[in-house]
């Protein structure tokens, strides 16, 4: 790496263990518990949580949450905006419905909330037939106004009705699956959209968004929907923005670095023992971390060889480590040095 | 979804109903396959094997959206665009 003043960093710096410490250190200052709620009424973890969240390479984010900025056109019209979180949010049979089975006359009764349906401007008529789809000609339905009445055969097995029922609750009537909420913020004159929850693959769908800067923070969905490369940058992002948060300077290349360690198999691995330091190509450096017995064992099971490079194994055999100046080594060109010393 | 490259370097999406859109995202670098000759280039100049590059799934997104189709042992070019400059990156498809 070049600078101003030469080259900052040279063959055989443990850069690995530096970017350990520049990270670790920060580290201890940051906050154990804490959260910022933009906007949401959820308390999303930043800080210590969340830089674990990341580094574990957890499978979904405590609070997944997704950032929408809409199309250039749309971006200062509130009413629009807001049409279009709405059409975001999940809403499923139970959230805009009061619910109820009647075992006795094999019918569940269905009440849908006038208010609900007027906010997101929603027909009775498209509910009904969403509900006729679901069932098919298990019952027969009847709407009159805002009620649903489900009538099953009497001879219909109550736990049938139950699990109708279930299924019911969580029938699809609007938005996109995963995204319980999705709320408008004003930034400057534009506005944007947040969510609760995150669904990458369905949103880059929409037609009135701006997809080049929709931004989720669920990484794990990153690399299955834009790749590998896109989820590397996407850590990174994500670690900078907690460490600017916490107001702890930090260089960005041990981020990168950090980040680049992590993908580079092809998926993301997290930073210990079932990640990064378990599959350590040398078997010393393994069984010096963690689970000692379990490495020495399989290693010697399949007879296999430790070539010594690495540090932690030179440490423990008390050879001069491969840093630094201890990189070098030295080779003996015996054919001309032996007819040098002959003239 | 099916994607499509466009002219100019982004990428087309092709939903279900044959509607076209666009996928550039800050996210997504570009990705290029390295034909034979370049990947002997690349492995000569970092002196190294291809099994010592970094790895990409043979089925990664980032391929398909580029419309890649990669198979092991073939180098895949990355142009990252990092806060400290631009630079290429390598990953062998496994």
């Amino acid at each position: 790496m070049r600078g101003k003043k030469g080259k900052f960093i040279v063959p055989g710096d443990p850069v690995g263990t530096i970017a350990a410490q520049s990270l670790g250190e920060p580290g201890t200052q940051m906050n154990m518990r804490s959260f910022h709620y933009a906007g949401t009424a959820e308390a999303v973890p930043t800080g210590l949580p969340r830089v674990i969240e990341v580094v574990d390479a957890r499978r979904t984010p405590k609070k997944p949450m997704m950032d929408i900025h809409v199309k250039e056109r749309y971006a200062k019209d509130e009413k629009k905006v807001r049409k279009i979180a709405n059409n975001l949010e999940h809403v499923t049979l139970h959230k805009i419905a009061g619910m109820m089975e009647d075992f006795d006359k094999k019918v569940i009764l269905i009440r849908v909330n006038p208010s609900e349906l007027k906010r997101l401007g929603l027909d009775m008529r498209l509910i009904r037939a969403k509900i006729v789809e679901f069932l098919g000609n298990k019952a027969k339905v009847e709407q009159r106004e805002n009620k649903v009445r489900i009538k099953f055969s009497k001879k219909e097995k109550i736990i049938n009705i139950r699990k109708t029922m279930n299924k019911l609750k969580l029938l699809h009537i609007k938005g996109i699956p995963r995204i319980e909420k999705a709320m408008i913020i004003k930034e400057g004159e534009k506005y944007f959209i947040r969510t609760g929850g995150s669904n990458l693959a369905e949103v880059i769908k929409l037609p009135e968004i701006e997809v080049g800067t929709v931004w989720t923070n669920d990484i794990m969905e990153v690399n299955k929907v834009f790749g590998i490369e896109a989820a590397r940058n996407a850590i990174v992002k994500e670690l900078k923005i907690i460490m600017d948060s916490q107001g702890l300077p930090i260089d960005i290349r041990w981020l990168l670095l950090l980040s680049d360690a992590m993908c580079k198999s092809g998926t993301i691995q997290a930073v210990g023992r079932h990640g990064l330091s378990g599959h350590k190509a040398g078997i010393l450096a393994r069984a010096a971390f963690e689970e000692t017995m379990k490495h020495l064992v399989n290693a010697s099971i399949k007879a296999e060889e430790d070539k010594l490079s690495g540090v932690t194994e030179n440490v423990i055999i008390g050879q001069i480590v491969p840093i630094g100046t201890g990189i070098v080594k030295l080779k003996f060109a015996s054919g001309r040095g032996t007819q040098k010393a002959k003239k | 979804m099916d994607y499509k490259i466009t002219a100019a370097g982004g990428i087309l999406a092709k939903k279900k109903d044959e509607k076209t859109f666009s996928l550039e995202h800050f996210l997504i670098p570009v990705h290029e396959l390295l034909s034979d000759e370049q990947k002997k280039e690349v492995l000569l100049k970092f002196n190294i094997t291809e099994e010592q590059l970094p790895k990409i799934k043979k089925n990664d997104p980032g391929l398909k959206l580029f419309n890649i189709k990669a198979k092991q042992g073939d180098v895949i070019r990355i142009k990252r665009k990092d806060p400290t400059g631009s630079y290429d990156y390598y990953r062998t498809v496994i």
